[in-house]
This record gives structure tokens, C-alpha cells and sequence, in this order.
């Protein structure tokens, strides 16, 4: 038999959850509606902006196929 | 094996979307609670000793495949041969690959190996064990891949740089993300320091000639889910030879081979005759009943299943152009018209544990549903 254990998170992940990733809904006249997510996965630093530390780093050159790519 | 339809749990949605399964619903039901499959112990035992056998095989093919370089019968561009080697003979990190089985009166038979990229771990290693906790706790499962996955990491940290493990997939899939982000969570679990990022977010660092994190760190240790054979004909491919921090990419390279349908004929070369391999050739070879598979397919797309010579079913999709491999059918079983394949998990080179998926169809493809299964000791 197996345990399910608690993740230990680091500060990068902004949510003191059990799981990196999981999504929440509620019921409304019975009936499930899926609301969004909580991430706290995702860096904030996840943009490409100007910052002159950047500067040299060219990106995009991974990812041309964005659909799910599962097998 | 036996399935057997219940009655879902009270607001299931709202119990599996609390552990993060966000994608159990698309257009169609994925995870399906109505029904669930009962193994025997025999049962279970068989499919763990036929993995470990199959994994042994397959390593072997990859030697083969090395040593006689059939890279092109792979379609693997020339510049990768290097890393592919290389990644092979240093042995570089490894988490995981998935065999889709069939079993059917007794026989247990590989479709195929999953080695790339594959996908409903978190669904077969989570979310299907907290099922059984609310169902039938007092009744076990073919499942340790949650305790595997961070044992396995736990043990490759060794094997890396000091520098943090990067995970990667592609944006607009909650499917992909979630599970990137159970890898990922199961890594912090190992005590690695994490960062995630979308695969178009990896950098190529002009003056350092390496790759670069969004804050511009080098990116050393990355695991990605996203195919090498798409990775190796875009842009940034070019970079990876070149890469001056010769970053540890997991799945590695080697995987290449395992993940292509080429290998199919390979392992079947090897072991003519092998009770769990199917036999498979580079031609229909004068078999009336097979099935025609595109060596770079994934969820069952492109493929075609004849029998007695005549197309009986088929998928559409986007591959068949670089080629493609004959198999011999066997057909799944049937139960009141569902057929499941069985999706059984090798981490960390050990079997882990299984993930049924079953469909209407024979041949199963992106809409099939993931049923949960339990091991029945009476």
C-alpha cells in the first residue's frame, strides 16, 4: 500500500498548496461549472518584456505545435 | 480481468478537480467512474513480469538499432546521431515510458512503448488511487507511481547538475500542463529546486551560447514534455549539439528511437516469435490481418487495421509521410462493446503500476476514456 505525501514548496510558487497544480468549480442548481484554475506553477517571470538582461536571449524557437502533443 | 459498471461517486467532478484533474471532461467524458476494471493477483503479476521483460528488450533493440545505425529506417536527421549516442552511452536520466498492452484470454501482447512523451500519469498515479480510497479502500491497486516517480528523481539528482531542473510543455493544454506540473510536483517532492516554463519560453542565449530560462538563467536540467522528433526539425534544434552547457534534456535523446514505431520491427526481428510482441515488419510481409501504423504517430492517429486484406477501421490525423510499420492485429477484448488497452508504467527502468483506457473502437485514439481499476484478492 502506498502514502500520498505533501509536497514541500518552495516560495516560487506563490500558493501554499498541496499540489502544483488544481483547478476549482461549484454547483449551481445541481449542475458542475468548472470556474478556473489555480497555478502557482507558472513564473512570473514568464513574459517577454524589454529588460535589457534579456537582451541576448532569443526565444520561440520551441513550441511551434502548441496542441496538446500527448501520447 | 472484469469490468464492472457502478454508480459514480457524489459530485465526482468536484472530488477530482480538488486534486487538480481539470481535463475529466472535454467534448466527451475522459474520466469515466461508471465502470472499473478488477484484476486478479495473476494478473497483476503477469503484466509486471512482462514489463520488466519488454524493458529489457527494448533497451537491447536501442543497442541494436546504435550499433547497425538504422538511423535513417528512424527518419533521425544526421546532426542528432552524436547526442543520440552520446545520450545513450552516458547514460543520461531517464523517468519514465509507458506500454500500451493488450490482454486477451490469457496473452498479454505489446502494441507499442509510449517512451517520449507519455501522458495520464497523473490520472493513472493520483487520481485513480483516491478513487479506490473513497470506493473500496480495503482493496489494493497495480499502482506505485506516485512513490516511484519521487524515489526515481530522489536518485537522479546525482546524475545532474547543481543547478535547478527546469520542466517544460506547451501552452494551451491543460492536459500537457497537468501533467508537467504532477512531474514537476513530485520533483520538489525529491527536493529539487523547480521553475517551469512553456516551450516556447526556452531561450537560445546568443552570447553565451546556451539555453536561457525567463530570467535569463541557464536552463542545465530540463525535462520537457514535448516529442524530439518535433524538437530536432524546429529552429532552436539546431542549438542543441551546440549547446555549450550541454543541458541534460529528459526524456533523452535515446528516446528517439524507443518512441518510434520503427523499433517495432526491430524488437520483433530479435525475438521472432516472443509470446508478449506482436509480429511486426516494415511491410505487410503477406499478413491478411494487421495494422498499418505511421512511425511518428501518437494517440492512435493515421492509423489503419485491415483483416482478411480489407480496411476494417481507421483514424485520421497529420502523420504517414516518414513512413510506417505493419503489425500484426490483435484485436482488444470486448466488454459489452468497450475495449480497454491497458497503459502499463515503467519509472525509473522498475514497473510501476497501470492506467486503463478503453474505447468503442478498436483502435484507440485521443477520445478514449480512462476507466480506474482495482486488484480483486477473492
Amino acid at each position: 500500500m502506498r502514502t500520498d505525501t505533501t509536497a514541500r514548496y518552495s516560495r516560487t510558487h506563490g500558493f501554499p498548496m498541496y499540489y502544483a497544480f488544481r483547478a476549482y468549480g461549484d454547483y449551481i442548481n445541481g449542475s458542475y461549472n468548472r470556474r478556473g484554475y489555480f497555478s502557482g506553477g507558472i513564473n512570473r517571470q514568464s513574459n517577454i518584456g524589454m529588460n535589457p538582461v534579456k537582451s541576448n536571449i532569443i526565444r520561440g524557437g520551441f513550441g511551434s505545435r502548441s496542441s496538446g502533443i500527448i501520447s | 480481468m472484469v469490468r464492472h459498471q457502478i454508480t459514480p461517486r457524489l459530485n465526482w467532478q468536484d472530488k477530482v478537480e480538488q486534486l487538480g484533474f481539470g481535463f475529466h471532461t472535454t467534448d466527451e467524458l475522459y474520466w469515466d467512474e461508471s465502470a472499473y476494471y478488477s484484476l486478479s493477483p495473476g494478473e497483476v503479476e503477469h503484466i509486471e513480469q512482462v514489463t520488466s521483460e519488454l524493458w529489457e528488450l527494448c533497451l537491447e533493440a536501442v543497442q541494436f538499432v546504435i550499433d547497425e545505425k538504422m538511423y535513417d529506417q528512424f527518419r533521425i536527421p544526421r546532426a542528432f546521431v552524436p547526442l543520440i549516442e552520446k545520450s545513450w552511452n552516458d547514460d543520461h536520466p531517464s523517468i519514465y515510458g509507458r506500454f500500451d498492452l493488450c490482454l486477451r484470454d490469457g496473452a498479454l501482447k505489446m502494441y507499442e512503448f509510449n517512451a517520449d512523451t507519455p501522458t495520464s500519469l497523473f490520472e493513472a498515479g493520483l487520481v485513480q488511487w483516491h478513487w479506490l480510497q473513497d470506493v473500496s479502500p480495503e482493496k489494493d491497486q497495480f499502482n506505485s507511481i506516485h512513490e516511484k516517480l519521487i524515489s526515481t528523481w530522489r536518485y537522479l539528482r546525482q546524475f545532474m547538475y547543481d543547478a535547478p531542473l527546469h520542466f517544460a510543455c506547451v501552452r494551451n493544454s491543460l492536459e500537457d500542463l497537468t501533467t508537467t506540473e504532477y512531474l514537476r510536483d513530485c520533483a520538489i517532492q525529491a527536493g529539487f529546486d523547480t521553475k517551469h516554463l512553456y516551450m516556447d519560453e526556452i531561450g537560445w542565449d546568443t552570447n553565451n551560447h546556451g539555453f536561457a530560462d525567463m530570467e535569463g538563467l541557464p536552463v542545465r536540467n530540463i525535462f520537457k514534455l514535448y516529442p524530439w522528433e518535433y524538437m530536432v526539425a524546429e529552429t532552436f534544434g539546431n542549438h542543441i549539439p551546440s549547446d555549450r552547457n550541454r543541458a541534460l534534456w529528459i526524456e533523452p535523446a535515446w528516446k528517439m528511437l524507443l518512441s518510434n514505431k520503427a523499433i517495432l520491427p526491430v524488437l520483433w526481428g530479435l525475438n521472432p516469435g516472443h509470446p508478449n510482441l506482436l509480429e511486426c515488419h516494415f511491410d505487410p510481409f503477406g499478413m491478411k490481418n494487421y495494422v498499418k501504423k505511421p512511425v511518428f504517430s501518437r494517440e492512435g492517429a493515421n492509423v489503419s487495421l485491415f483483416k482478411d486484406g480489407f480496411l476494417k477501421e481507421q483514424t485520421i490525423g497529420a502523420y504517414g509521410e516518414e513512413g510506417c510499420v505493419y503489425q500484426e492485429l490483435f484485436e482488444l477484448p470486448s466488454f459489452d462493446g468497450n475495449h480497454p488497452v491497458i497503459g502499463s508504467w515503467v519509472i525509473g527502468q522498475e514497473p510501476a503500476g497501470i492506467g486503463i483506457r478503453e474505447s468503442r473502437a478498436l483502435i484507440t485514439d485521443n477520445m478514449s476514456r480512462f476507466v480506474p481499476h482495482l486488484m480483486d484478492t477473492r
